[in-house]
């Protein structure tokens, strides 16, 4: 059997290199996409494009009396393939002789053993890169920090006026519409979910914004192009000027679904209270949708499995002597006990997971080098875990319904309770409309609400701050749910109003409540300890409602910023559109809607999909209760 | 959104001695709490609760609250109007402060003044905060609701609608008359003031009231003022009140300009708000 090693050599002398008129080379052969199958590929993660942008590739490999170990021989052996590549894609354009091929040849000659020398050069690096990880089997890769990484090339360039402001615009959107080519390979569970994200804009230690030009003309970019991939996230803080959040607003509004919003006054802290150096917490960037991850030096797999917090109520109520039970507190003990056995589970999945050797990657993040270990054995900086959670929203109305209907006004017993969810609420129909009712639910800055979700997300940290991975990774959460059609699909009806198969509710949301409601509960939530693997406020807004108030929009923005959700994003769209490209998606193929944590056309997405964002867009305009 | 300056929380208060025909807040006229009936939800799930055995549907509207107390387990019967103290009002507000800066708590309604010696205290706490207050008026009330809280006003948004004496009586059932008298004593105080004119051929457009538009800005010169369309975003709720939805009104692009140049020629600054 080959060794990765010698797979890799294999790809780079056998794949089919692709040169045309474009403006950069970019190709991904899909008959030679590396898989070796002898573990799970990294994924969700960015790789270092710095290491490429700042050096030759010769200059990256140990020299040979420093090679004492196999992985350093490995390591130099990925880099000598990546040469003989780099030399068949310049003989390449030699014999076809594309559109401008004496620069591109320049640039990949360089990159054998030259820094990047300009702004195109440094474009073309980070887009050779993500093509090797894509070709390697990567996926869901990010692209990182991009308007930091490339701002020294553009002003050198431009100082010496070899580059207008113009010249860039265009060749960011050449760059955004090369990655999105291949979108539909390069999606993972649905159509769009590629993982390719943008990270602009950043703080400096003393909480200082810290943008440039090409921040606004990433962002220009993505609101011109109308493509759900690449797609942005903006780094914000409480000083980001206006200048900055009415342009993401402006990209906002198109409905593209971008820029997620991402708010480092609550994020950076976190990550330094969990040990991250501040110099790193500022740097960082995120997995595919959320989650942070500290850029080029991060090889955490940050959605690993998804707790559904669901499961433990369901457990409890089918499973326990709910004769036993006599008051609420009882019941949200028993509750806890069932969570920490379900996170059990969570926890043999997570611990029996093991990571491919992966020395293609390994050259391309930080720590492995010095370490002179591969990723797959903890080589980089760092290398925890992080798994999504779902349907926590959901838990937190059924267990206030349960409080108020079984415990305080005693008008159903447990038993009562159970007999509704196995019958699916037959015959107790009435029912599903008030438990959806009431003024105290998930979303709702109310003490109660508040203080409950506080308290199962504290008492999910207890159970797994002391998890460790054979690297010795440690386990993060967060409270965006991307699983909420999956998880749901044969679930058993819930005591939130819920039918069985139902979806559970999106992220941090309620369609019902006031947008400032909604901030200020998730700026109530506690994301500390390990509770900071994504905490996505989502919205739904009226095209009209951001026409008519541009300018109070961004003062929502800027101020919801101040009061301290994590990230917030946005779908700004009308359910009348929507049910138009439901029932004619042909007069609508160009629709984006925001899913999850990616854009995505409307008319790619499951019908269940398309149904729930209909549902929301709908309550949001209060067309239904 | 069209509540004042930046971002504010507004609250809409029951009662309106007015009955302007293209009202869109009719379940702010009247003052008591009222029951409300959702249809198209009746229409869905009548018959599936054995509530529905002894609901009244839509003989509800007839009720008064708190007469009886039917509820519908759906959602189809509710109720407009929920009653606060002046402080549970205020830490309500509040959640909403960090939104605030150049915003702040608009009164609206029905007639937001109708309430004022009600609002007393919860503008005092608010001012005690240093709150940015507006109020949404109409000014046809007694001019001792609008002294009892003017000192802590900071800004009026008022409505100018039909000023002749007559049609004012005989469309609004108001009298132009404390208007005339309560804009003078707020302007008298010297109190930031937006004047709102809503738009419709029939009544506000028309060759007289705009006459009297004239020789009213000729009296409020530098003044804000801001013009609207009449618009149905109230239909449902009138539908939820088994009232006919209003009518259409439309104001023609002519009749607009020349009330902009009415406007302007008094050297006020106007614009055109949509809702």
């Amino acid at each position: 059997m080959q060794t990765i090693v010698e797979l890799f050599d294999s790809l780079c002398h056998d794949l089919s290199i692709s040169v045309d008129d474009s403006e950069f080379v970019y190709f991904i052969d899909f008959q030679h996409i590396m898989d070796a199958a002898r573990g799970h590929t990294f994924s969700n993660l960015t790789p270092n494009y710095r290491i490429l942008l700042e050096n030759g590739l010769i200059s990256l490999k140990y020299r040979e009396e420093d090679c004492t170990n196999k992985f350093c021989h490995d390591y130099n052996s990925v880099i000598d393939s990546l040469c003989i590549l780099i030399s068949r894609i310049c003989l390449e354009l030699d014999r076809k002789k594309p559109c401008n091929y004496e620069t591109k040849l320049e640039w990949f000659r360089n990159m054998i053993d030259k820094p990047a020398a300009g702004f195109f050069e440094a474009i073309q690096r980070i887009l050779f890169l993500n093509q090797i990880m894509w070709q390697t089997n990567h996926r869901l890769l990010g692209l990182g920090t991009l308007d930091t990484l490339l701002d020294p090339f553009y002003r050198s360039d431009t100082a010496q006026g070899k580059l207008s402001k113009e010249d860039v615009a265009g060749a960011l959107q050449s760059f955004c519409r090369i990655l999105h080519q291949d979108f539909k390979y390069k999606s993972n569970m649905l159509l769009g979910d590629t993982g390719q994200i943008i990270v602009l804009g950043k703080s400096d230690e003393k909480g200082n914004y810290l943008y440039n030009d090409l921040t606004i003309l990433f962002i220009e970019a993505i609101e011109k192009l109308n493509l759900p991939d690449p797609k942005i996230l903006l780094r914000v803080n409480k000083n980001t000027p206006r200048e900055v959040l009415r342009s993401a607003v402006r990209c906002i509004s198109t409905g593209v679904g971008a820029p997620l919003l991402a708010n480092d006054d609550v994020i950076v802290p976190q990550l330094v209270k969990y040990g991250v150096p501040m110099q790193d917490a500022l740097d960082y960037t995120v997995s595919a949708c959320w989650e942070p991850l500290i850029c080029g030096k991060d090889s955490s797999l940050n959605n690993l499995t998804t707790l559904n917090f669901m499961r433990s109520l369901d457990n409890l109520i089918m499973r326990d002597q709910l004769s036993r039970i006599t008051s609420f507190e009882d019941f949200k003990k028993r509750y806890l006990k069932y969570l920490s056995w379900n996170l059990n589970a969570v926890k043999r999945v997570v611990g029996r997971h093991r990571f491919q050797y992966d020395p293609v990657l390994s050259v391309f993040m930080e720590g492995c080098f010095e370490k002179r270990k591969d990723v797959s054995h903890g080589g980089a900086v760092y290398n925890d875990v992080g798994i999504t959670t779902v349907a926590l929203s959901n838990t937190v109305n059924a267990l206030l319904n349960i409080k108020e209907y079984v415990f305080e006004r005693k008008l159903l017993s447990l038993v009562d309770v159970k007999t509704m969810l196995v019958t699916n609420f037959k015959g107790k129909e009435d029912w599903i409309p008030q438990l959806k009712a009431g003024d105290i639910r998930y979303g709702h800055d109310e003490d109660e609400v508040i203080s409950l979700t506080n308290e199962i997300i504290r008492f999910v940290t207890e159970e797994t701050k002391d998890f460790t991975t054979y690297l010795g990774g440690r386990m993060k959460f967060g409270l965006s749910a991307p699983s909420y059609i999956d998880a749901a699909k044969v679930f058993p009806a819930s005591f939130d109003g819920r039918k069985r198969g139902e979806p559970f509710h999106v992220h941090i949301s309620n369609d019902k409540a006031a947008y400032t409601e909604v901030v200020n509960f998730a700026a109530a939530l506690d994301y500390g300890d390990n509770r900071f693997n994504g905490n996505v406020v989502d919205l739904m807004v009226t095209p009209v409602f951001i026409e008519n108030n541009f300018d109070k929009f961004v003062d929502f923005v800027f101020f919801s910023i101040k009061v301290g959700f994590f990230q917030m994003q946005m779908n700004v769209i009308s359910s009348e559109k929507l049910i138009a490209a439901k029932e004619n998606p042909e007069a609508y193929p160009n629709l984006i809607v925001r899913v999850w944590g990616f854009s995505a056309y409307f008319r790619d997405l499951p019908v269940e999909y398309k149904d729930v964002l209909i549902e929301r867009a709908l309550r949001n305009e209060h067309k239904v209760s | 959104m069209q509540d004042g300056p930046g971002i504010r929380t507004t609250v809409f208060l029951k009662g309106c001695p007015l009955h302007c025909p293209w009202c869109c807040n009719p379940e702010n006229i009247r003052f008591d709490k009222q029951f409300y009936f959702l249809e198209d939800i009746c229409t869905a799930n009548r018959g599936t609760s054995i509530l529905c055995n002894h609901c009244p549907a839509t003989d509800v509207l007839a009720m008064s609250y708190p007469g009886q107390r039917p509820c519908c387990p759906f959602g189809a019967i509710g109720v407009y109007g929920k009653e606060y103290d002046a402080q549970e009002l205020v830490r309500i507000l509040l959640k909403d402060r960090p939104y605030w800066e150049g915003g702040g708590v608009t009164f609206s309604g029905g007639e937001a003044l109708m309430q004022a010696r009600e609002l007393l205290l919860a503008m005092r706490l608010l001012k005690e905060k240093d709150i940015h207050i507006a109020v949404e008026t109409s000014l046809y009330v007694q001019t001792g609701l609008l002294e009892a809280v003017i000192d802590y006003v900071d800004l009026f948004l008022i409505d100018v609608k039909i000023l002749d004496k007559e049609r004012s009586k005989d469309i609004l059932d108001g009298d132009v008359d404390l208007f005339y008298q309560n804009v003078r004593r707020a302007a008298a105080d010297g109190k930031e003031i937006v004047f709102r004119i809503p738009c419709c051929d029939e009544f506000t457009l028309t060759d007289e009231n705009l006459n009297l538009l004239d020789d009213f800005f000729q009296d409020y010169k530098g003044y804000s003022v801001e013009l609207f369309r009449l618009h149905t975003l109230g239909i449902s709720k009138h539908k939820s009140l088994g009232c006919l939805p209003v009518s259409e009104y439309p104001a023609c692009e002519n009749r607009m300009k020349h009330l902009v140049s009415i406007i302007e020629k008094n050297s006020n600054r106007v614009s055109i708000i949509t809702f």
